[in-house]
C-alpha cells in the first residue's frame, strides 16, 4: 500500500502531504525532512526509485515541484510512477495548466482530488473524468 | 509527450500567476501565500506563519463567525498542517464543521478533520455521531465523505459504532459508495480480523459490474491472499475472467490509461494470481493462458516502453529467444536519456547473459558503473557483474581484467571478499600447473602496470600487494629492487589515508626481501623511518622486515617466507614442544605446575571466589533455611551466606529476620515497575510490613502466553516484560508453599519472607494490620472502610485513573488495557491450569480462594451490572477492571454511544461479605468539554457513602455531542 504522498517544491517546502499510516509529530517531521534530503539533490540521471527505511520512495520532478510517494513492498514502483503522472495530468485538467501556485493557493482542492484517487493508501480511481466529477458536483452544489 | 508539456506548465514562475476565473480561491489564504512569496528567510516565514496562527486561533474562538468564514479558516488550517505547526486548537472546530448542511462546507470539515486528527486522537469519539448520521443519510455524497473518513481515521475502539452500517453500504446503488465501503472494510480487517469478516463481504460484490469497485475488491483480496492464499483458490476463475475482460477492453474507455485498460488493476490482479498460483500446479495451470495473453498484449513496443522492458526481462528468463526479435529496440533503450529505462534495460541484459555475449555485455555494464553516481545502484550492479563474471567468465585472464576494473570503479561498493576470491583463484589455480603459471605471470604484469598509476582504490592495492609480493619473482623483466622502491612510494602515499594498505604493502616488501639481497637504500630508509611509526601495525611490520634484512641471510629468510607456499597448510605444533626448556627452568625456580581447566575448577580457591552470586537459587525454595545448600560449584555453603546482600537474585525463602541489611536490600526493590514504589529508606520495624505489601504482587501465577489476538505484538512484549518484572525469582513451589496459609482474601497480605512471620500475619486478618502511613496514593479511585483497608487496595489500583485519558484513547488508556489484559490472561491461565492451591489437599476448600473465586467471574456477570437500556445502544467492549487486588469488589468500565452523547459507565458491585465505605470516583473529561455525572452537574470526586453487601452502583459520565452549546 501507499504510505504517504508528499509534494515539495525545489526549495524543500512541502506543499501538500498525506499520510496513510499512523505517523505523528516529530516522527513525521523527520520522515519528511529525510525524504526531502534524499530525493531533492538527485540529478535527473539518477533513478526515480530509492529505498528508505522499509519503504521504497518513488519521485518525479515537474520543474519546480517534486511528487514523492512512499510505498511498501507490495506496490509496483513503475505503476506508482505512472500514478504520479496520472495525478499531475488530473491536476492539470482541473487547474487548467497547473502551477505550483495553483496547488498552494487551492490546497483544499488538491487534497480533494488526491482523496478521490487514493483512499487510505489504496488506489480507488484512476479515470480523470470520474475523479473530477464529484469535485465539480460539490462546487456547483 | 504529455509529460514534457506538463514540465513547462508546472514550472511557471510564481510571478506570472494569474488568477484563474474558474477557481474560487480563499482570499485569506491567497494573501497569506502572497506574503510568503516575498519572504527571504526561514525565520521570516516562521514569523509570518506564527502570527497567522495566533490570529486564526483568536478568530475561530470568537462566538459569532459565519460558516463561510469558518470554512476559510479551516482551509488555512489545512494549509498550515503541511508546515508542522501546532494547530490542535482547530481540531474541535473541524469536527464541529462536519455537521454543516452544505456539502461544500461539510467536505471542508471532513478534510480538515482527516488532516488534523489521527487514529489515536482523543477527540475522535466526538466525530462518531456525525459519521453515523452521514453513513445513514440518503445522500450518497454524505455517505462517501463519511466512508472515506472511516477508512482513514477509525480505530479499534470506535469501530463497533460504525461497522454494521458500513457493511450495508457495499450493496449501495452508487459505485462511489461501494468502493469506499470496501476500503473501509479492509481497514476494519486490519484492525480486527475476526470482527470484520472481510472475506464473506467481498464475495458479495466480487461480481460487481463496475470496474472501479473491482479495483477496491481486488486490493482487498490481495491483502487477504498475502495472509493466506488457500481460501481464495476457488475464486481463481473469477479473477482470471476479470483480467480477460480488461485485456478485451471491456471497461468503458475513460478507464483507459495510455491505451491500456486499467493498468493498475491489471498489476494488482497479476500479483494476486501470482500469490494463488504459488507452489500449486493446478491453480497455475488455470492462470497460464491469461498470463500468456497478457504478455502478448504488452510485448508490443507501442505500449508503455517501461512496462515492456520489465515484462521482457521476465520473459527472457523463460525463453531467451523472445528478446531476439526486439534486439534493436533493446539497443536503442540502452542509450535512452531516461535513466529508469536504461536501468531496466541493464536488468534485461543481465538476464540475457550467456557465455557468448558476456564480454560485450559486461563491457556495457562496466561503462554504466563508471558513469553512475548512485551508490545504491552501484553496489547492486557490482554484485551482479561479479556474479555473472564468476559464472560465465570465458577465461581467467578476462576475469582478472574485469575484476580489476570493478575494483577500480566500484570503490566502496565492492565487498572485500571479492578481492579474496580473485586472489584465491590466482593462488590455487587449476590442475594444470603450466597454465596456472601463465595466469600468475599475467596477473603480475597487469598489477605491475597498475602499480605506477597515481591513484588506486584500496581494493586494488590489496590485490596488487599480494600478487606482486607472492609472484613477482616469476617475471624476469621486473627488477626486485625497482619493484620494492615503487611499493615504498605507494605505501608512503597511502599511509595517512589508508594505513591498512600500507601494512599490506610492507608485508609484500618483506616477501621481496626474502627472495633477494639487492635492497636499495631507499627501501631500507623507508623501513627504518617507519619502524617508529605511530601506527603500531606499520611499526611492527617494519621492525620485522628490518630484522629479516639485518639478522638473517638469504637462505634463512626464505624459510620464514617460503616461495609460492600460500596454499600450503601451515603446521602448528600443538604440544608447544619448543617451550619445554623454558617450562622446566621455571619449575626449577619454584613456579607452580600448569593445571588444566578441569583441575582448576575441582580445587576451589575460596579467596578467588567472586563475592557476587549471579545464578538464581531456583530449586532451593523447598529446603528450609537451616539446610545447608550446595551451589553449582559443589561447595557447601552455610545458609546464612544468603542473607548477605550479595545476591542479585534475592530469595525471600532465605530471608533472615535478624539481618536488617538484607531486608534493606529487599526493601529497596520496587515491587512492580509502574506500581508501588517505596519512597524512603525504611527503618527495621517497617520492613515486615513492606514485605507484606510486596507479596500482593506475588500471588499471581506467571501470565500465560495466551493473548488477545487483536492486540499488537509489542503489547505482548511489554506484557512479558512487566510480567517478568513482577514474577522474578518465582516458581510454582513458592506458591504451593503459601497454599496452606490461605484463609480468606486478606491472606494475600501474608509474609512469605519467613515462615514464622507469614503465619503471624495471616491470623491478623483485616483490621489487625497496624495503622500505617502510606505514601500519598496517586489513585483517583479510592475504596476503603478505614485507612489500612484503603492502603491495601490502593496499592493495586493505583494506576487506574478514570480520567479524560480513559474516555479517549491515548497512551494511558492503552496502558490500562495492558494492565487489564495481564489480569485477563492470568484468569485464563488459572482456568486452564487449576491453581496449585486448589490442588493442595491441605487447603481449606470451604474458604474460597480469592483466585478461584475470580475464575468464576465472566464478563456476562459484569455485564449485568450495567443498565439494560444502555446496552441497547452501540457500545464498546466491556473492560473488567476487577482484579484480585480489589478482592470481591467488581469494577467494570464500558463506553456507550448514544444519539446525543458519549457515555462512559463505571459499575461497582460489592460481592464481599462486608460493607465498603466512602468510595470515591473521579471521572474527569478534557477541559472545555461539558460533562455530567449521573445526570447531575459534575462533582468530583463523586462519593458513595457506603456500598452494602450485594449492592451495586453505576456511575456514568456523559459527554454531550451538542458541542455548539459550548461557549
Amino acid at each position: 500500500m501507499i504510505k504517504f504522498i508528499l509534494l515539495v517544491n525545489k526549495d524543500g517546502q512541502s506543499r501538500l502531504s498525506r499520510y496513510y499510516h499512523n505517523i505523528l509529530g516529530e516522527e513525521r517531521e523527520n520522515l519528511e525532512r529525510e525524504t526531502i534530503q534524499k530525493c531533492l539533490p538527485r540529478s535527473k540521471k539518477e533513478c526515480s526509485f530509492l529505498e528508505y527505511q522499509n519503504m521504497m520512495l518513488i519521485y518525479r520532478r515537474y520543474m519546480s515541484l517534486f511528487f514523492i510517494v512512499g510505498v511498501d513492498s507490495d506496490e509496483n514502483e513503475l505503476s506508482i510512477l505512472e500514478l504520479i503522472q496520472n495525478l499531475v495530468e488530473t491536476f492539470d485538467r482541473y487547474f487548467n495548466d497547473v502551477s505550483e501556485l495553483d496547488i498552494t493557493m487551492n490546497v483544499e482542492k488538491a487534497y480533494m482530488i488526491l482523496d478521490e484517487m487514493i483512499l487510505n493508501g489504496h488506489i480507488i480511481e484512476t479515470s480523470k473524468n470520474r475523479i473530477l466529477a464529484p469535485i465539480y458536483a460539490t462546487e456547483n452544489n | 509527450m504529455a509529460e514534457r508539456a506538463l514540465d513547462k506548465v508546472l514550472g511557471l514562475s510564481l510571478d506570472h500567476y494569474y488568477h484563474k476565473a474558474h477557481l474560487s480561491v480563499v482570499k485569506s489564504l491567497q494573501s497569506l501565500v502572497n506574503k510568503l512569496l516575498d519572504v527571504k528567510s526561514r525565520q521570516q516565514e516562521d514569523k509570518i506563519l506564527c502570527a497567522e496562527i495566533e490570529l486564526l486561533k483568536e478568530r475561530m474562538q470568537s462566538p459569532n463567525i459565519s460558516s463561510g468564514e469558518m470554512k476559510d479558516f479551516l482551509v488555512e488550517i489545512i494549509f498550515m498542517t503541511t508546515h508542522h505547526y501546532n494547530v490542535s486548537f482547530a481540531d474541535i472546530h473541524a469536527i464541529k464543521f462536519t455537521q454543516q448542511n452544505s456539502m461544500k462546507e461539510k467536505r471542508i470539515g471532513y478534510l480538515a478533520a482527516s488532516c488534523l486528527l489521527s487514529e489515536d486522537h482523543n477527540l475522535l469519539v466526538l466525530l462518531i455521531n456525525t459519521l453515523q448520521k452521514d453513513l445513514n443519510s440518503t445522500n450518497f455524497v454524505e455517505n462517501c465523505m463519511a466512508l472515506s473518513t472511516v477508512a482513514m481515521l477509525i480505530n479499534i475502539e470506535t469501530m463497533p459504532a460504525v461497522i454494521q452500517i458500513v457493511e450495508k453500504k457495499i450493496n449501495h446503488t452508487r459505485e462511489a459508495v461501494r468502493k469506499r465501503a470496501v476500503i473501509a472494510l479492509l481497514k476494519f480487517h486490519h484492525l480486527s480480523a475476526e470482527s470484520a469478516n472481510l472475506a464473506s463481504k467481498l464475495q458479495e460484490i466480487l461480481f460487481d459490474s463496475d470496474f472501479s469497485v473491482l479495483t477496491a475488491v481486488i486490493t482487498a483480496y490481495l491483502c487477504l491472499a498475502k495472509e493466506d492464499p488457500a481460501p481464495l483458490k476457488p475464486l481463481i476463475d473469477r479473477f482470471v475472467s476479470i483480467q480477460r475482460q480488461l485485456l478485451a477492453h471491456k471497461p468503458p474507455s475513460d478507464l483507459n490509461y495510455r491505451g491500456i485498460s486499467m493498468p493498475w488493476l491489471q498489476i494488482k490482479l497479476l500479483r494476486l494470481l501470482a500469490y494463488l498460483g504459488m507452489d500449486d500446479f493446478n491453480c497455475s495451470q488455470k492462470i497460464y493462458p491469461v498470463i500468456i495473453d497478457t504478455l502478448a498484449s504488452i510485448a508490443n513496443p507501442n505500449c508503455l516502453i517501461e512496462y515492456w522492458i520489465k515484462g521482457l526481462s521476465s520473459i527472457v528468463q523463460v525463453n531467451p529467444l523472445f528478446a531476439v526479435e526486439h534486439q534493436m529496440t533493446v539497443v536503442d533503450c540502452l542509450d535512452d536519456p531516461d535513466e529508469t529505462l536504461r536501468r531496466k534495460t541493464l536488468d534485461l541484459l543481465c538476464r540475457m547473459i550467456n557465455p557468448k555475449n558476456i564480454v560485450f555485455i559486461t563491457e556495457k555494464l562496466i561503462k554504466y558503473l563508471q558513469s553512475s553516481e548512485d551508490n545504491y545502484f552501484k553496489s547492486d550492479l557490482v554484485s551482479r557483474i561479479c556474479q555473472l563474471a564468476e559464472k560465465f567468465a570465458p577465461d581467467s585472464f578476462w576475469y582478472i581484467k574485469t575484476m580489476n576494473s570493478i575494483f577500480e570503479l566500484g570503490k566502496d561498493c565492492v565487498p572485500v571478499t571479492m578481492v579474496d576470491n580473485l586472489l584465491r583463484l590466482i593462488a590455487e589455480g587449476t590442475e594444470d600447473e603450466q597454465s596456472d603459471m601463465e595466469l600468475r605471470m599475467y596477473a603480475v604484469h597487469e598489477y605491475f602496470k597498475l602499480l605506477k598509476r597515481p591513484k588506486l582504490s584500496t581494493l586494488l592495492i590489496r590485490a596488487i600487494s599480494w600478487v606482486l609480493g607472492e609472484y613477482a619473482y616469476l617475471v624476469d623483466s621486473i627488477q626486485m629492487m625497482n619493484l620494492a622502491d615503487n611499493m615504498c612510494i605507494l605505501a608512503e602515499n597511502v599511509l595517512k589515508q589508508y594505513p591498512g594498505c600500507s601494512c599490506l604493502l610492507i608485508t609484500a616488501i618483506m616477501k621481496l626481501i626474502s627472495r633477494t639481497n639487492d635492497v636499495s637504500d631507499y627501501t631500507h630508509n623507508f623501513l627504518e623511518e617507519h619502524s617508529n611509526s605511530v601506527n603500531l601495525d606499520v611499526q611492527q611490520r617494519c621492525q620485522e622486515a628490518l630484522q629479516l634484512l639485518i639478522t638473517l641471510d638469504i637462505n634463512d629468510r626464505s624459510e620464514i617466507l617460503p616461495v609460492n607456499a600460500s596454499c600450503e597448510d601451515i603446521e602448528v605444533d600443538p604440544s608447544l614442544g619448543f617451550l619445554d626448556t623454558f617450562v622446566s627452568n621455571a619449575l626449577a625456580y619454584g613456579s607452580l605446575p600448569y593445571r588444566t581447566l578441569n583441575q582448576r575448577k575441582a580445587i576451589p580457591d575460596v579467596k578467588v571466589r567472586s563475592s557476587l552470586k549471579f545464578d538464581p537459587y531456583v530449586n532451593t525454595s523447598a529446603s528450609s533455611k537451616e539446610t545447608p545448600v550446595e551451589d553449582d560449584g559443589g561447595r557447601v555453603i552455610a545458609s546464612h551466606d544468603y542473607s548477605k546482600p550479595e545476591g542479585t537474585e534475592f530469595n525471600r525463602k532465605e530471608f533472615n529476620p535478624q539481618d536488617v541489611n538484607a531486608k534493606k536490600v529487599e526493601g529497596q526493590r520496587p515491587w512492580t515497575k509502574e506500581g508501588y514504589m517505596i519512597q524512603a529508606p525504611l527503618g527495621g520495624q517497617d520492613i515486615e510490613k513492606k514485605a507484606k505489601e510486596e507479596n500482593l504482587s506475588n500471588i499471581e501465577e506467571p501470565p500465560s502466553q495466551t493473548i488477545l489476538q487483536n492486540k499488537p505484538n509489542y503489547e505482548l512484549e511489554e506484557k512479558k516484560r512487566i510480567a517478568s518484572a513482577l514474577f522474578v525469582g518465582f516458581d510454582s513451589d513458592d506458591i504451593k508453599s503459601l497454599a496452606p496459609a490461605a484463609k480468606d482474601e486478606r491472606n494475600r497480605v501474608n509474609d512469605q519472607s519467613s515462615t514464622t512471620a507469614s503465619e503471624v500475619t495471616l491470623s491478623a486478618g483485616i483490621n489487625s494490620a497496624e495503622p500505617y502511613e502510606s505514601p500519598k496514593p496517586a489513585s483517583d479511585l479510592l475504596i476503603g472502610d478505614n485507612s489500612t483497608e484503603s492502603n491495601l487496595i490502593n496499592l493495586s489500583i493505583e494506576n487506574i485513573k478514570i480520567t479524560e485519558e480513559q474516555l479517549n484513547t491515548n497512551e494511558n488508556s492503552r496502558y490500562l488495557e495492558k494492565l487489564i489484559d495481564v489480569e485477563k490472561n492470568q484468569l485464563l491461565d488459572l482456568e486452564n491450569n487449576p491453581s496449585p492451591m486448589s490442588a493442595n489437599p491441605v487447603a481449606d476448600r470451604s474458604i474460597q480462594n480469592p483466585l478461584d473465586d475470580l475464575t468464576d467471574s465472566t464478563i456476562s456477570i459484569e455485564r449485568e451490572l450495567f443498565p439494560a437500556e444502555l446496552l441497547s445502544f452501540p457500545h464498546g467492549n466491556l473492560d473488567v477492571l476487577s482484579t484480585p487486588s480489589f478482592g470481591k469488589l467488581r469494577i467494570a468500565l464500558m463506553k456507550v454511544w448514544k444519539e446525543d452523547a458519549f457515555i462512559i459507565v463505571l459499575a461497582i458491585a460489592n460481592q464481599a461479605d462486608k460493607q465498603y465505605n466512602k468510595i470515591s470516583t473521579v471521572l474527569k473529561p478534557s477541559s472545555g468539554i461539558q460533562c455530567a455525572v449521573n445526570e447531575k452537574k459534575m462533582e468530583n470526586p463523586n462519593f458513595i457513602d457506603n456500598l452494602d453487601i450485594g449492592e451495586s452502583v453505576c456511575i456514568s459520565a456523559r459527554l454531550m455531542f451538542d458541542i455548539y452549546g459550548l461557549g
